[in-house]
């Protein structure tokens, strides 16, 4: 990660994704009113979920909004892309995404205007205003460009009586490269600058379809600790498919089936007094009464998320043959 | 904040003038929130809690109304649960029910454990209210007298809640509430760093020199109305306490709604509706940080109800998992030096009101109410 970068998520891709995904958190309490949100102007957060099969690679996110028939489709760049990685880029803002967005939103009419973003950090600004110029010339659609301050600012505010890090996601403008949204008040806002202070910062991997196996164990298996002391999953037999498909949509997740599936197993296996997986029936079984084991769950975690992808999976693998012989 | 309707009155009146018989059996009122995802598995649910509790049975009587009758040993109760949606404003949550229970509390307490099982959850009424409660009866030209207080000491080491335990409190020749806790209370919370929590009243009312009944009303807003007291007397005082509820629900409600559209082989997730709660420290710095680090920043079951799970431990912003032990629902925390947010978790899609008192209760001395 550059040093010039200070974030509150685990990596600057998530951090990006999250900064917007929290803009779409109200708050129902006379808080501080640090944000003006993308919601407030009909905005929805969406993640769109495209099967492999299909071979499109579709942006992080989308922001619908059914009223004035917009979807802008956002992909976060957390650092500077390769040029090798260039053309794997462009394929984000290809004729089939558009057709797949629309199909998404049910347009066959074709009445949604589309707009392309590229949402990344101020410091590579400049580089991604020329890479959305070429972009431009080769696809043939718009692409904006968006930026979050890679550094807070500290500010004093009234309203918490002392001093808040704010971060400010803004439309990149230069003497070069200008280009707005249809929409005249998002264009506004966020050519003004939307501020958002780091208590207001959401972090959820899972939007990341690239997320890291050891940041996905760390995540669903606190979904599952969750799950299986609710009433409703507790004693339960539960299709496994079943249940990774309401992780994707509890966390607005485009991570491969297979992953996740693969996940859960393995955290089945870690931790059997959560439950167990049938594989013959490909069935979840819920323990009826789990026996918490806190402080085991809570180790295991830390370490898996302390370590790189390929050592978290050798850990888990051991872990299992290990666990399995008990 | 809202406007009540007055005709809540005469439903709750009808309500009870139709299901207690004997004048010598007690009554409660609640009013509880039963999610949707919840009343839809209301078939498979009371079809299980009936193969459990053996003598009750349960009568739809429309797509509003339930009436659940228990009869255990010949002892009999009944229990109501109506929507009551068409009284109250288009502004507010539509899975407000009524709920009206006849019978004798261990019946009472049996019915209200199956109401629980079928999800429908309680509200709260904040310790401002609840210790101000007999200025409110009190405004319909009534004498109060106060027969008992049970309360929750809590403790605080410092800031930091360390444990808590309930105690009864019968004070004698007492009018009011605040001279019971001036008198009697308040000495023990200002002299060793305690909290008195007022978890129900007793108390008996008086009107025109004349005894009208006795009642008691939880932190949960229960009314309980003893046998053959007045019962008009004390529904004057249930809009109050239904706003107030509703008030405290919407204000720290937290939930978000996932809606899931496929088309094709394409699934979107749009995220809708999605709330956040903030409470501010009533002295914001680090002192405050660090007080809110020792409770949240390490894992531990609190209080053997809520399960913490830190994720994030920095400085100045620390972001930790809680989870409610009975429900498995989960709250993310996020702390910094100014105050605490508090969203739901993943696949936690509403948050119950019993859980958000349980985290207030957490950091009573740290944020203001």
């Amino acid at each position: 990660m550059s040093s010039e970068i200070k974030i509150k998520c685990r990596n600057p891709h998530e951090f990006l994704i999250s900064v917007v995904y929290s803009l779409s958190y109200a708050s129902t309490v006379r808080g501080p009113a640090l944000h003006h949100s993308l919601l407030g102007l009909g905005y929805i957060f969406s993640a769109l979920d495209i099967p492999t099969i299909f071979n499109i690679s579709a942006p992080d996110f989308l922001l619908i909004n059914t009223q004035h028939k917009t979807v802008i489709a956002v992909e976060c760049k957390g650092d500077i892309v390769e040029n090798s990685k260039l053309d794997k880029l462009k394929e984000k803002f290809s004729e089939r995404v558009v057709d797949a967005v629309r199909s998404a939103v049910q347009d066959s009419a074709g009445e949604y205007i589309i707009e392309f973003v590229i949402h990344t950090f101020d410091i590579y600004g400049d580089y991604y205003a020329k890479v959305a110029h070429n972009i431009n010339k080769e696809v043939g659609h718009k692409v904006l460009l968006w930026t979050t301050t890679a550094i807070p600012q500290v500010r004093a505010d009234a309203s918490t009586r002392g001093p808040v890090e704010y971060y400010t996601l803004k439309k990149y403008v230069s003497s070069s490269y200008v280009a707005n949204h249809n929409d005249e008040d998002l264009d506004r806002l966020l050519t003004q600058g939307i501020l958002i202070s780091e208590n207001d910062i959401v972090c959820n991997p899972l939007v990341d379809p690239d997320v890291s196996y050891q940041v996905l164990f760390y995540e669903v298996s606190e979904y599952i600790l969750r799950a299986a002391i609710s009433d409703r999953y507790r004693g339960q037999r539960v299709e496994i498919v079943k249940f990774v498909q309401n992780i994707k949509r509890d966390y607005q997740s485009h991570v491969k089936t297979d992953r996740l599936l693969d996940v859960v197993i393995d955290i089945f296996s870690i931790f059997p007094w959560l439950g167990e997986v049938r594989t013959s029936s490909y069935e979840i079984l819920f323990k009826k009464r789990p026996r918490l084991d806190i402080e085991d769950f809570y180790n295991v975690r830390e370490k898996i998320i302390g370590m790189s992808d390929n050592e978290a999976k050798r850990y888990v693998r051991e872990l299992k043959l290990k666990r399995s012989k008990r | 904040m809202y406007t009540m309707n007055n005709n809540i009155i005469n439903v709750a009146r009808l309500s009870i003038a139709g299901l207690r018989k004997d004048e010598a059996l007690p009554v409660s009122i609640q009013f509880r929130f039963w999610d949707a995802w919840r009343r839809e598995r209301f078939n498979e649910e009371i079809a299980r809690i009936r193969h459990r509790v053996r003598g009750l049975s349960v009568d739809v009587v429309d797509q509003s109304t339930l009436l659940l009758n228990l009869i255990r040993g010949g002892v009999k109760a009944i229990a109501l649960v109506k929507s009551i949606k068409p009284y109250i404003a288009k502004s507010l949550p539509d899975n407000v029910y009524l709920i009206v229970i006849v019978g004798k509390r261990d019946e009472r307490e049996t019915l209200t454990k199956i109401l629980h099982r079928l999800g429908m959850r309680r509200g709260w009424l904040k310790q401002v209210f609840i210790k101000k409660l007999d200025e409110v009866i009190t405004s319909n030209r009534l004498k109060f007298e106060l027969l008992s207080l049970v309360y929750e000491l809590r403790m605080y080491k410092g800031r930091i809640f360390t444990a808590a335990g309930t105690a009864n409190f019968w004070p004698k020749g007492v009018e009011s509430i605040k001279e019971a806790l001036e008198e009697y209370l308040l000495p023990i919370e200002r002299a060793r760093g305690y909290y008195i929590f007022i978890k129900s009243l007793r108390f008996r009312l008086i009107k025109d020199s004349v005894g009208v009944g006795t009642y008691s009303v939880d932190r949960w807003g229960r009314i309980t109305i003893a046998p053959r007291s007045d019962v008009d007397v004390i529904l004057g005082i249930l809009p109050t306490i239904a706003e107030s509820i509703l008030n405290n629900y919407t204000e720290y409600k937290l939930h978000y709604t996932v809606r899931v559209n496929r088309v094709r082989s394409y699934t979107t997730y749009y995220l809708e509706k999605a709330s956040s709660i903030y409470l501010s420290a009533v002295d914001p710095g680090p002192d405050f940080f660090n007080a809110v680090k020792l409770m949240v920043g390490k894992p531990t079951i609190w209080n053997n109800r809520l399960i913490i799970l830190p994720v994030e431990v920095g400085n100045p912003r620390l972001v930790s998992r809680i989870i409610d032990k009975r429900t498995g629902m989960g709250v993310t925390l996020i702390a910094t030096y100014n105050g605490i947010r508090l969203l739901p978790a993943p696949g936690s899609v509403g948050i119950d009101a019993e859980m958000i008192d349980d985290v207030l209760a957490m950091f009573r001395n740290l944020v203001s109410e």
